[in-house]
């Protein structure tokens, strides 16, 4: 009740503020902000749910960070790289003679990519249109606790044209993360890049150094070392790869290493600075405090990413934000307010376009019907180097330490006849049960096209299966998946072919 | 412990149920083993069963009474079910934590041909435990383990009746071929750990006794736990910056400061010095004009000189403190512009130098800025105003300068 009152009272402050302004008003049962992965499917999916669906991105272009400036331009760089690089360096082996030259056209790769980023933002506009939700292009914030002021957005195409204010009985935040800066390393974009600028580039750096072996890093990485780099990554933890397996991590290490990559691990960067067209790096060992310089032509800055609320203006709502910067939820998204609830990056979890996508679906579904699920134990990370990383579930680290016993099956793509003949052996698939029920714990993938056959692996965390289950469905002859299924047969039994 | 016992007169009560979580078989009555009422403790007293043998209870219903050092305590029990043999009577004291002290039944199970289990398990459990009575069955009973627990507080939130309509899994199907159990009574007595009610192989492997029923549920709560976003532990962050100027500032306030940047574009033949000396003749002007009128409107038919003269407090005093830096612009700009002046002598006259040309032609001094900091004393409440207006004084320098 008390609640109530104070809230009445800001809004009535609120309003007052904007008094005189003669703003446009448009009344929705849901407003979403943000139209990235979280954001889109949440408005498609309400709208097919009846409700009448606003989206408001201040971006333009829907997607957000995972469709304009992340994972899909770095598919496009990374697919695209890897085929150059298998022309150049692999082709001769497999009986495929290039008379002429195989060479990089930097410009055409780069509209490539830009092509497939506007044909999939497009798509979401398309589908907003079909499913009926009301799309605003321009910046939202909290103007009260039940409405949304949109201003227009100078610069973007099709911005609307006047400060509108949504009226709306539900809202969801969905505004999504930006690059975290490295304290004390100025990002222009040029020399010294985020995640953002590597995507970018206009031409390939001789080398390439990297602040953090976390999957972006690593992926950016790929592209460059492939198109001619020489890449170095100082990471400070001990490890790559942030939350994979240790002995994953240890494979992809390696086999980054024999593709080119340095590795400075448990290294601290103590400075960056552009001198002109080189950046000057100093490292320092954590452990023996020995200091180093390297030199780049290009510094990626991959430090992870950081929830954004920027402009949002939820501090007027007195919305609560935890020390990293998240928005604070309860088990139903909700916020404070239960009719404002957060999905994404901007608030708890993982920072997954996936995962983001599943709370978008599970916070409409508790409007509409009062209950939703995310299983987050079962959420899946992907890296596409070549050979893919993927995983799912507990990690050997994991269940150690929460004292499960467990059992490994594992199988090598060496032995697996289609891995043999695409000649693209690298790699293993690691399973992980319970040693006495047997049931999936974690699935753990390094080797061709692993982020599609980790799929399999949800599917099976979802149901619970025991490694037996997985091992006794038919699996097509030949191909990748049977690697999968011989290593469950190999966690609670014997593999056949190994 | 007498004399602990005698003090303790309260009376707590606990639920226990009789274990039926476990994947027993239909057929056999169940071990009901002493309950630690307490994390400590080991031995307890039976003061007096409330059922005899072959009589009914319902969940909820006290079977019995037990007493340890530290209080007397009624044991509930969960489920519905019957007495089938009562091994522990009335009175009996000292008896250790896990020893069977009863057997019990569903409700309509006949007691004449139920088989009793044999106390193997519970005997292997509580190695302190002298059998005292061997059954003729040798069979194994896992199931049994669980009885010696504390059953209130094992979860059943893991375990659910198993879904009738499922499909089931290959292993499972595999497992209930392989032990003769049908798929109708796989259905009806496994408890199923899976999602929506699933039976998983596990559970199947516990039913059949091949493996202990905790770790099966050990393993589910497990799985379960991370199933949800974990929201515990939030630390929030404290709204320092502006909580903190809230508190400081009755207590210590902050001097206002006013800051300003003017522009000046200076006549050709002015030199810096000619400058610096009229700017500073002009903000002394400034600051005693702003100071001199009152705040109070002039024109008003209100104002009285006299009166305004007399409210003001302390006129001669200083309203604001003036700080300010008369700087040359060089921008990056000119320092581009003189870079060009060079490649233009290099490479001769092109397009763009050309305009560089003309830009460069105006002696790069003539631009200056003035960095103003009024620092408004906190004494007075027409300080503001007044600092407030001698910052417009200096403003329209810049007007008039550029005009």
């Amino acid at each position: 009740m008390l609640r109530f009152r104070l809230t009445s009272g800001s809004s009535r402050r609120f309003l007052s503020q904007t008094s005189g302004l003669l703003a446009a008003k448009k009344q929705h049962d849901l407003v979403i902000v943000g139209a990235g992965p979280g954001g889109y499917v949440a408005a498609i999916k309400a709208a097919q749910l009846g409700f009448d669906v606003a989206c408001v991105e201040k971006r333009g272009r829907a997607g957000g960070t995972c469709l304009n400036v992340g994972c899909i331009p770095s598919k496009a760089l990374l697919n695209n790289s890897h085929l150059y690089h298998q022309m150049k360096h692999d082709s001769k082996q497999r009986g495929i003679d290039i008379n002429g030259d195989v060479a990089i056209n930097m410009a055409q790769f780069q509209k490539a990519k830009d092509t497939c980023v506007k044909q999939l933002t497009g798509g979401i506009e398309m589908l907003f249109k079909k499913n009926g939700v009301t799309y605003y292009k321009g910046l939202g914030s909290f103007e009260s606790e039940n409405s949304i002021k949109v201003l227009p957005v100078e610069g973007i195409e099709g911005s609307i044209k006047e400060e509108t204010l949504l009226e709306a009985k539900n809202i969801i935040i969905a505004t999504g993360s930006e690059v975290t800066p490295f304290p004390g390393i100025k990002i222009d974009e040029e020399r010294i890049v985020s995640s953002t600028g590597a995507l970018e580039l206009k031409e390939v750096p001789n080398r390439l150094a990297i602040i953090g072996g976390g999957i972006i890093g690593l992926e950016m990485g790929s592209v460059y070392s492939r198109l001619g780099s020489k890449v170095t990554v100082v990471e400070f933890q001990p490890k790559i790869g942030a939350t994979m397996d240790n002995e994953v991590a240890t494979t992809t290490q390696k086999f980054l290493k024999k593709q080119g990559f340095d590795f400075k691990l448990g290294t601290k960067v103590v400075s960056a600075e552009r001198n002109g067209e080189i950046v000057n790096i100093e490292v320092e060992n954590v452990k023996s405090g020995k200091k180093e310089s390297l030199e780049a032509d290009v510094l990626l800055v991959a430090v992870g990413r950081r929830p954004y609320v920027q402009g949002l203006n939820c501090e007027a709502l007195g919305l609560e934000v935890d020390k990293r910067g998240r928005l604070v939820i309860d088990e139903q998204f909700n916020t404070k307010y239960p009719h404002i609830k957060v999905i994404g990056d901007v608030t708890f979890g993982p920072m997954l376009a996936h995962k983001a996508e599943e709370e978008g679906i599970a916070a409409v579904e508790y409007l509409k019907h009062g209950h939703g699920h995310v299983n987050y134990a079962n959420i899946p990370s992907v890296m596409y180097s070549h050979p893919e990383v993927a995983w799912v579930g507990k990690t050997e680290e994991q269940l150690k330490e929460d004292g499960i016993s467990y059992k490994i099956g594992k199988f090598p793509f060496m032995a697996n006849s289609r891995a043999k003949t695409n000649m693209d052996t690298e790699g293993f698939v690691k399973i992980l049960i319970d040693a006495e029920t047997e049931r999936l714990l974690g699935a753990h993938i390094v080797g061709p096209n692993a982020g599609e056959m980790i799929a399999e692996a949800g599917l099976a965390l979802e149901y619970g299966a025991s490694a037996e289950d997985i091992a006794r469905v038919c699996h097509a002859h030949p191909t990748l998946s049977e690697a999968f299924k011989e290593a469950n047969l190999a966690a609670f039994s014997k593999s056949i072919n190994f | 412990m007498f004399v602990r016992n005698a003090l303790s007169g309260n009376v707590t009560r606990t639920v226990l149920s009789r274990g039926l979580h476990g994947g027993q078989s239909l057929f056999k009555a169940q071990v009901f083993a002493m309950p630690a009422m307490s994390p400590t403790m080991e031995k307890g007293g039976i003061v007096e069963w409330k059922f005899k043998v072959g009589e009914s209870f319902s969940a909820g219903d006290v079977l019995l009474e037990v007493e340890t050092d530290k209080s007397q305590i009624d044991v509930e029990a969960q489920d519905d079910g019957k007495i089938a043999k009562i091994m522990v009577d009335n009175g009996a004291k000292d008896v250790n934590v896990g020893e069977p002290i009863a057997y019990l039944a569903e409700p309509d199970d006949d007691l004449v041909t139920l088989e009793l289990p044999t106390k193997s398990a519970s005997g292997e459990e509580n190695p302190k435990n002298s059998s005292k009575s061997s059954q003729k069955d040798t069979s194994k009973s896992s199931p049994e383990k669980k009885s010696s627990e504390p059953i209130a507080k094992s979860g059943t939130s893991s375990f659910g009746k198993a879904n009738a309509s499922q499909l089931l899994l290959p292993s499972v199907q595999m497992l209930l071929h392989e032990n003769g159990v049908s798929t109708e009574d796989a259905l009806s007595s496994i408890k199923a750990s899976g999602p929506k009610g699933r039976i998983l192989k596990g559970d199947v492997l516990s039913y059949l006794g091949k493996i202990s029923h905790d770790s099966v549920t050990k393993l589910t709560n497990y799985i379960q736990k991370f199933e949800k976003l974990d929201l515990s532990n939030i630390e929030l962050k404290v709204p320092e910056p502006q909580k903190k100027l809230a508190e400081t500032t009755p207590a210590k306030p902050q001097p206002v400061v006013l800051s300003e940047q003017i522009h000046l574009k200076l006549a050709p033949n002015v030199t810096a010095e000619q400058l610096a000396r009229s700017v500073r003749s002009y903000i002394n002007e400034a600051k005693y004009l702003s100071h001199e009128q009152p705040v109070a409107n002039m024109f008003s038919d209100h104002y009285d000189a006299l009166f305004e003269e007399l409210i003001t407090p302390e006129p001669t005093q200083p309203r604001f403190q003036v700080a300010y830096d008369l700087v040359p612009l060089t921008t990056g700009d000119v320092a581009v512009q003189q870079q060009e002046d060079i490649f233009d002598l290099l490479a001769g006259p092109s397009g763009r130098a050309n305009a560089v040309k003309t830009d460069s032609e105006i002696p790069t001094s003539n631009e200056f800025s003035i960095i103003l900091d009024v620092k408004v004393s906190d004494k007075f409440d027409d300080a503001k105003a007044k600092a407030e207006r001698f910052v417009e004084y200096v403003k329209d320098l810049e007007i008039s300068v550029d005009n």
